[in-house]
C-alpha cells in the first residue's frame, strides 16, 4: 500500500509544468492606464531576437514589430496575455495596445499597454501568470510604480504560481 | 505547500537556464572550465526539467503497470526515450538552423501540434493493443508474463515530440557559435531526463512488484488493465486535447 501511495504522489508531483521560458515582468500603473513590461529570459531571448530582429540592429522598426505581434502576441490571446484582469470579480477579456519592442542587452523585451480608463472607480485585481506554466513570471515590488494604492500577493494555483496584484 | 512545490520546479528550471548561458558566454575566454560546467549543469537540467509532466513519463508508467517488466529494461525504456527526444529535438534545430535559417523556436511552433495529435493517434492505439492483450492474458500469473519488443514502440511513441528545453538551449549554442558543446550539453540534459524517467518508470515497476499484487493473480490483472487504460486515456487526452501554438 505504502508503494501505491509513492506512485500516487508520483502522479500528483508529475502535473507540475516545467518551465522553460522566464519572464520577469514590471509595471506601470495607475488609475486609468497601465503599461506591462516583459523581459524575457537570455536563452529565448535569442531565438526571438534571432526571428525579430531582422536586420539585426537591436531597434524593431514598424514592420518587425508587426511581424512579432501577428506570429506571437496575437496568439497569447487564449491565455489573456498572462495578464488577468478582473473587475469587480468578473474576468475582462484583455485587448492590448501600443505594442513595443526593444533589446537590452541580451534580453528581449515587450511592452504594451492596458486601458483601465472604463473600470475607473471600481473593484480591480490583475493576476500575472501563465495557467500552462510553459512560462514562469516573476513580479516583484520593487518592479512595480503605481500612482495607486495596491497591494501584491503571490498566488497559490497547485500546479503553477503566479501574482495578484489587487488595487485599495 | 502544491504551489511551493511548483514554485520550487520553477525556480530550480530557471537556475539552470541562466547558469548554463553564463557559462557559454565564459567560454570565449578560452577556459576548459565553463564547456565542464555546462555539462554538468545541462544534466541537472535534464534531471529538473524531466520531472516535469511530458516527456513520456505517464506512458512509461501506464505501460509498465500494464506489462511487468525487468528492472533493466525500465533504465532502458527511460533513457532511451529521452535520447530519442532529444535526438527529435537536435533534428528540429538543426534543420530551423542550417536549412530553413529561422530560429529552432518557430520550426518548433509549426511541427509541434501536428506531432503532439499524430503521437496522441499511435499511443491510442497502443494502448487499445494493450487493453486486448492484457484481455487475452487474464489468466496468467505474474510469473508467466515475458519481456515485451513493444517496449520499443513506447519509446518512439513517447520520444518523437520534440524536447523543447533541448530545443532552446542547442539553438542557443549554435547563435553563439559553440555548436559542438551544445550538441555534448543536449546528450548530458537527455541522460538526465533519462534518470527522472526511469525513476518514474520504477515506482510504477515496484507497484507491480509489491507482494501484494503478486500474490493475488486478481490483483495483478486489474492493475495490468488499469495500466493499459492509462494509456488509452492518455492517447486520447491528447488526441482531444490539441496544444495550441504559441512561440514560448
Amino acid at each position: 500500500m505504502s508503494k501505491i501511495c509513492v506512485c500516487l504522489l508520483l502522479c500528483a508531483c508529475s502535473v507540475f509544468a516545467h518551465p522553460h521560458t522566464f519572464i520577469t515582468v514590471s509595471l506601470d500603473l495607475n488609475e486609468t492606464d497601465m503599461n506591462v513590461r516583459w523581459l524575457f529570459d537570455e536563452m529565448t531571448s535569442q531565438s526571438l531576437l534571432e526571428d525579430f530582429d531582422a536586420d539585426r540592429n537591436g531597434i524593431f522598426s514598424p514592420k518587425e514589430t508587426e511581424t512579432f505581434q501577428k506570429e506571437v502576441f496575437n496568439d497569447l490571446k487564449q491565455f489573456s496575455f498572462f495578464t488577468h484582469l478582473k473587475v469587480s470579480g468578473k474576468s475582462i477579456p484583455l485587448k492590448p495596445t501600443h505594442l513595443f519592442l526593444w533589446r537590452e542587452n541580451n534580453a528581449f523585451g515587450v511592452e504594451f499597454h492596458v486601458d483601465l480608463k472604463p473600470y475607473v472607480h471600481q473593484k480591480k485585481a490583475i493576476g500575472f501568470w501563465d495557467e500552462s506554466f510553459l512560462c514562469a513570471l516573476s513580479l516583484e515590488k520593487e518592479q512595480i510604480r503605481s500612482s495607486v494604492k495596491y497591494t501584491l500577493k503571490e498566488v497559490d494555483n497547485a500546479y503553477y504560481y503566479g501574482y495578484l496584484l489587487e488595487f485599495l | 505547500m502544491l504551489s511551493t512545490l511548483a514554485n520550487t520546479f520553477a525556480q530550480a528550471n530557471h537556475y539552470f537556464n541562466t547558469a548554463i548561458a553564463e557559462h557559454f558566454h565564459a567560454i570565449d575566454s578560452g577556459h576548459f572550465q565553463p564547456a565542464l560546467l555546462i555539462i554538468v549543469l545541462a544534466f541537472g537540467y535534464g534531471v529538473v526539467h524531466a520531472l516535469g509532466p511530458g516527456h513520456g513519463k505517464a506512458l512509461v508508467a501506464g505501460y509498465l503497470l500494464a506489462n511487468p517488466s525487468k528492472r533493466s529494461h525500465v533504465f532502458q525504456i527511460g533513457f532511451l526515450i529521452a535520447l530519442v527526444h532529444t535526438l527529435s529535438a537536435l533534428v528540429v534545430t538543426l534543420c530551423a538552423a542550417y536549412l530553413m535559417n529561422v530560429s529552432a523556436n518557430r520550426l518548433f511552433r509549426d511541427v509541434n501540434p501536428p506531432l503532439f495529435q499524430l503521437s496522441g493517434g499511435l499511443i491510442l492505439l497502443l494502448g487499445c493493443w494493450l487493453v486486448y492483450s492484457v484481455f487475452k492474458e487474464r489468466r496468467i500469473v505474474s510469473e508467466s508474463v515475458g519481456a515485451h519488443t513493444s517496449r520499443f514502440g513506447v519509446v518512439m511513441l513517447a520520444g518523437v515530440v520534440p524536447c523543447p528545453g533541448v530545443i532552446t538551449l542547442s539553438f542557443f549554442a549554435i547563435t553563439l557559435g559553440h555548436m559542438g558543446i551544445g550538441m555534448v550539453a543536449a546528450f548530458f540534459m537527455s541522460l538526465g531526463m533519462g534518470l527522472s524517467i526511469s525513476l518514474a518508470g520504477l515506482l510504477a515497476q515496484s507497484v507491480q512488484a509489491s507482494k501484494a499484487i503478486v500474490t493475488q493473480p486478481k490483483w495483478f490483472w486489474a492493475i495490468r488493465f488499469l495500466g493499459a487504460l492509462c494509456v488509452v486515456l492518455l492517447g486520447l487526452w491528447f488526441l482531444t486535447h490539441p496544444i495550441p501554438q504559441r512561440a514560448f
